[in-house]
């Protein structure tokens, strides 16, 4: 009987076994699909302060910062479906792809982070300015200016360390200090904090990064990329995916290298010559504009170790609202023995979670937060 | 029946939805790991033409209603898949009813909702066309009991939680589809007329 049973299993587990995996084009566009259902979400009243542009704060590979949320940037359709619109090889060599090329030979040759070791972290150490936005009971938005100091440590499973803190928190306009007003928040300096803890495997990112899937060519690479951190099919996005990936990352050298030649490939991108950061580290900048011309997003890559120094992010004027200055990047040995994050430590000790339960981040305010060097206002 | 979790430690795709409650990006991470068995499973059950819809929706749908998933089994592919059935299932009560209009306005008999999706499957095989029309012939919960079983390799704990029906009921829905299917493509040899003895 039970033979009989397992003899009709096996027969079915057969049936259409020549259907493949959904294709790349499919996958995409499910996957904007979602993306839009996602920003849609209304923001639920009293919702933890969300960071603008979207820099996340645990997964790295997460962080995607939303160009359809900025208007006017040269967002040209490109098609859903593969149809990336990159120019080829038979396109002339620009001095952008030109540039690119020369910044990933180098980028190729370094190996000035390595990849972490057994027991090993990838530590990153970074200021800025970056704002905050706290979300009111009718949806109406506090946003203040801060400037950021973060310290992160990233394993290869994804476990790590996390110290941010943001302090000298500032209205950006009257409008923005009358509607925090409403909201009982009329100093400032109450929106400052800071976040320090550990992560378990997987924390932090992806337990394994699965560089090894990714290709070298650049195109294919760009694709890869697009569909792995997501976003709308626009060069803009593309843009941004790159810097995704290269922020904070143990990226292997080879990928460092494909991922500087495909941002050549990507429509609008300008090259910006030598740039200076607000902490004064100088270097190779590349950027993407508005409608208009003007940059929105650029950044600032070193030509001595191919690593990513700075990215600075500009509004329609030209004022700049928020950059990230990375000043260290190193392979360590050990964490600072920081408390584990709540929501790891509560779940780790439950058998039996009620998941409907929103976690909340350890979050601590600092009463004295380090000054960033070179800081400016924008 | 709250399921007693096998395991202590919030999985990779509980603590990816946990964290969507307050960071809806962080979703993403759960379509990334399972979009394309699911879209797979759909296709294979209902055919390649309306996958890429149905996969796609399974995901929306999850997304809004992360807020009730329960990470007992560590793993969301029962979760998922158990949305997608629901979605075949109400795609399906869409077909029969175009199905029944189109035969009350004296069209041709529209084929019932799932034939009309295999015949989109792609596949040609002798074996597959015989059994998609055994399958055709199965109860509908047994049906599904049984493919998301043999195509969604779920045990009868996650068909279970997916289905939220006792595990019980699974073995008997999986043991009764199997024996219909026996039944159909290998019938009894039927005893042949007396021989006269002269």
């Amino acid at each position: 009987m039970r033979e009989e049973l397992e003899h009709e299993l096996e027969r079915v587990r057969g049936y259409r076994a020549d259907v493949p995996e959904p294709d790349g084009a499919t996958v995409a566009t499910a996957r904007v699909q979602l993306m839009e259902a996602i920003s849609v979400e209304p923001v639920p009243a009293g919702a933890p302060r969300r960071d603008r542009p979207t820099r996340r704060r645990l997964q790295r590979l997460q962080r995607r910062r939303r160009f359809a949320l900025a208007g006017g940037l040269a967002t040209v359709g490109i098609g859903v479906g593969g149809a990336l619109g990159l120019t080829t090889a038979a396109t002339p060599v620009s001095a952008l792809a030109a540039q690119m090329n020369q910044l990933a030979n180098v980028a190729a040759s370094q190996d000035w982070t390595g990849i972490p070791g057994p027991g090993q972290y990838l530590y990153t150490e970074s200021s800025g300015l970056t704002s905050s936005d706290t979300v009111g009971s009718n949806n109406q938005m506090c946003t203040v200016s801060q400037v950021e100091h973060r310290q992160i440590w990233i394993a290869t499973d994804g476990s790590g360390a996390l110290n941010d803190t943001r302090g000298q928190s500032r209205f950006t306009s009257a409008a923005d200090q009358a509607t925090c007003a409403g909201m009982n928040i009329s100093d400032p300096a109450s929106q400052n904090s800071s976040w320090t803890a550990r992560f378990p495997a997987g924390g932090l990112s992806l337990p394994t990064n699965d560089w090894r899937s990714l290709s070298t060519d650049p195109a294919t690479l760009l694709q890869q990329v697009h569909q792995r951190d997501g976003g709308p099919d626009t060069p803009a996005e593309l843009f941004t995916n790159v810097g995704d990936m290269v922020r904070e990352s143990d990226v292997p050298p080879v990928i460092r290298a494909a991922l500087y030649r495909s941002a050549a490939l990507i429509p609008g991108v300008k090259l910006l010559g030598t740039q200076t950061d607000p902490t004064g580290q100088t270097g190779l900048g590349v950027g993407y504009p508005y409608d208009g011309g003007q940059i929105h997003s650029e950044l600032i890559f070193d030509q001595q170790t191919g690593r990513l120094l700075a990215e600075e992010y500009y509004d329609p004027s030209g004022a700049l609202t928020s950059w990230y200055s990375y000043t260290q990047q190193r392979i360590v040995d050990s964490v600072p023995d920081y408390p584990m994050e709540q929501n790891h430590a509560k779940a780790e000790a439950q058998t039996s979670t009620d998941q409907s339960q929103s976690p909340t981040a350890a979050t601590t305010t600092s009463s004295a937060p380090p000054q960033a060097a070179g800081t400016t206002t924008g | 029946m709250r399921l007693v979790p096998t395991t202590s430690r919030v999985s990779e795709d509980g603590a990816s939805i946990a964290r969507s409650l307050h960071d809806p990006e962080a979703f993403a991470d759960v379509f990334d790991r399972h979009f394309a068995f699911v879209h797979r499973y759909v296709a294979r059950r209902d055919g390649r033409d309306r996958a890429d819809d149905l996969a796609a929706q399974t995901f929306t749908v999850a997304f809004s209603h992360r807020g009730r998933y329960r990470d007992d089994l560590g793993t969301a592919r029962p979760w998922l898949l158990g949305i997608a059935t629901n979605l075949m299932r109400a795609a399906s009560r869409g077909d029969a009813r175009v199905a029944s209009i189109v035969e009350r306005l004296g069209g041709e008999a529209a084929a019932s909702s799932s034939a009309a999706s295999h015949a989109s499957a792609g596949s040609a095989s002798e074996d597959d066309e015989r059994l998609t029309l055994a399958l055709e012939k199965l109860q509908p919960e047994q049906r599904e009991a049984l493919l998301l079983h043999a195509l969604g390799e779920l045990t009868y704990l996650e068909i279970a939680e997916a289905l939220a029906i006792p595990v019980g009921t699974v073995r008997s829905r999986i043991s009764r589809a199997c024996a219909a299917l026996r039944a159909e493509l290998d019938p009894p040899a039927v005893a042949g007329p007396r021989r006269n003895h002269a």
